[in-house]
């Protein structure tokens, strides 16, 4: 009945415990909901002989998200937890909105926002948003904390900056100005239990109804989120739902983007798509502004 | 890896289980409690035929540890009929006379999702029914009656 390689489990119950099981247990794995590790697991592209279970630590389930304080996240919140959330929904709706789209329902409730990013899949919902709303990532080990942008956490596909013995402690979303809007899109081959085809975030700050400043963050295009710096220069300074400006947006973001083919789309139509979600943003965010 | 006797309450009784550190939950609900209700359909997290409900949440069974499980509550299909009588729990009844059963297989995780979207949310619209469903495969192509039988529980004074 036992198609996982053997390994050992532990569950720490507190942070310290955790960072000493990572800082000298060899092989180590960290189980942060098992959704994309159990299945790495059973695929045999992992072979930990040590799995540290982080989801019992109180520090990493933590969740704060007062008026003006913008939020703090444990690593182990779950993905479920924050597609329910009123405050997130409030207060970071793109980012709500991008979680409650991984995966299933029950993917939803085990998987984690942390776990999400440890991962670092090419694919992944929760990055994009997480960068347009500025977050920082803090980072544990035995040796100490230091913190991150979200931006310049993942390195490549299924890369990123975690050094041996160290995780992703807390995820830190900036309060965001009343006047900042973001928006999430993607597409996929179904509306459930897919994985995307492409996905966008886009950021505007906006006064008297033109945009002082952008962000354009595009997923499942590129080995890691791609930030683009040709939609803010084609945005910044127009007006918001301004057509012209939205057509040339959405052509600045297909220059940009050099995406594979792969099972799920060619790469000709990944780029479209970066074009269409480009423009169903941009629309949506003028409708929802003006 | 020793397997070691692992204590896991499953339908509010507290069984004591040989279990092995890799060992995932369905499998040791299925060939260990003897309770083989719960399906194992890909096992990859992607049909939802193994759902189970722990602490209250709907989760896969083919993706969780069983040693990780361990102080929480697991509900299996088994666990929602009445106890002491054997009487189905509303919702599957409500499978039954509804005709939302074909080949069975997804049967068990449809039930599972629906009576916990029921527990949550006692009148929810078709929007929350296919939404709750989005993590549940039906390859026999049955969805429409499977959502009409939850409508009908939920109409008939729900799963509690």
């Amino acid at each position: 009945m036992n198609i996982l390689t053997p390994f050992e489990y532990f569950a720490p119950a507190t942070l310290d415990e955790a960072l000493e099981l990572l800082a000298t247990k060899e092989n180590a794995k960290v189980l942060a909901g098992g959704t994309d590790l159990m299945v790495q697991l059973k695929e045999k592209m992992i072979h930990p002989v040590n799995v540290i279970d982080i989801t019992h630590v109180p520090e990493l389930n933590e969740f704060k998200c007062e008026e003006g304080q913008g939020a703090v996240l444990g690593a182990c919140t779950t993905d479920a937890f924050c597609e329910f959330s009123e405050e997130l929904k409030a207060k970071f709706p793109a980012f709500a909105y991008a979680a409650g789209e991984i995966g299933g329902p029950q993917v939803r409730e085990m998987g984690t926002i942390g776990g999400n990013l440890a991962n670092s899949g090419p694919s992944a919902e929760t990055p994009a948003s997480l960068i347009c709303y500025r977050a920082q990532l803090v980072l544990a080990s035995k040796n100490g904390e230091r913190t991150i942008p979200v931006e310049d956490f993942i390195t490549g596909n299924r890369k990123n900056c975690l050094e041996a013995g160290e995780i992703i402690k807390t995820i830190i979303l900036p309060e965001p100005a009343a006047n900042t809007f973001v928006k999430y899109g993607y597409v996929g081959m179904r509306s459930s239990m897919e994985i995307d085809i492409a996905n966008m975030c886009i950021r505007l700050d906006v006064e008297d109804g033109e945009i002082k400043d952008a962000m354009c963050v595009m997923g499942s295009v590129a080995i890691k989120p791609l930030i683009s710096e040709a939609v803010p220069a084609a945005l910044i300074g127009t007006k918001v739902g301004d057509e012209e400006a939205i057509k040339a947006a959405a052509e600045a973001a297909q220059s940009e983007v050099h995406p594979i083919t792969d099972v799920r789309a060619s790469a000709a139509y990944r780029v479209d798509v970066i074009g269409a979600l480009c423009r169903r943003l941009l629309r949506e965010l003028a409708a929802e502004i003006n | 890896m020793k397997k070691q006797i692992v204590t896991l309450n499953i339908n509010g009784e507290d069984m004591d289980l040989r279990i092995a550190p890799m060992d995932v939950l369905a499998d040791v609900l299925r060939k260990e409690a003897g309770l083989t209700g719960t399906k194992k359909g890909c096992g990859q997290g992607d049909c939802g035929a193994c759902t189970v409900i722990i602490d209250g949440k709907a989760v896969l069974s083919c993706l969780t540890l069983a040693i990780a499980c361990q102080g929480k509550k697991i509900t299996t299909i088994e666990g929602i009929a009445d106890q002491k009588t054997g009487e189905m729990n509303p919702i599957q009844k409500a499978f039954l006379n509804h005709g939302a059963v074909q080949c069975g297989f997804c049967t068990p995780g449809m039930i599972m999702s629906s009576y916990n979207l029921l527990t949550r949310n006692p009148q929810p619209t078709r929007a929350d029914i296919r939404r709750a469903l989005s993590g549940n495969l039906c390859r026999c192509t049955g969805y429409l009656l499977i959502f009409e039988a939850v409508e009908a529980c939920a109409a008939e004074g729900g799963v509690l």
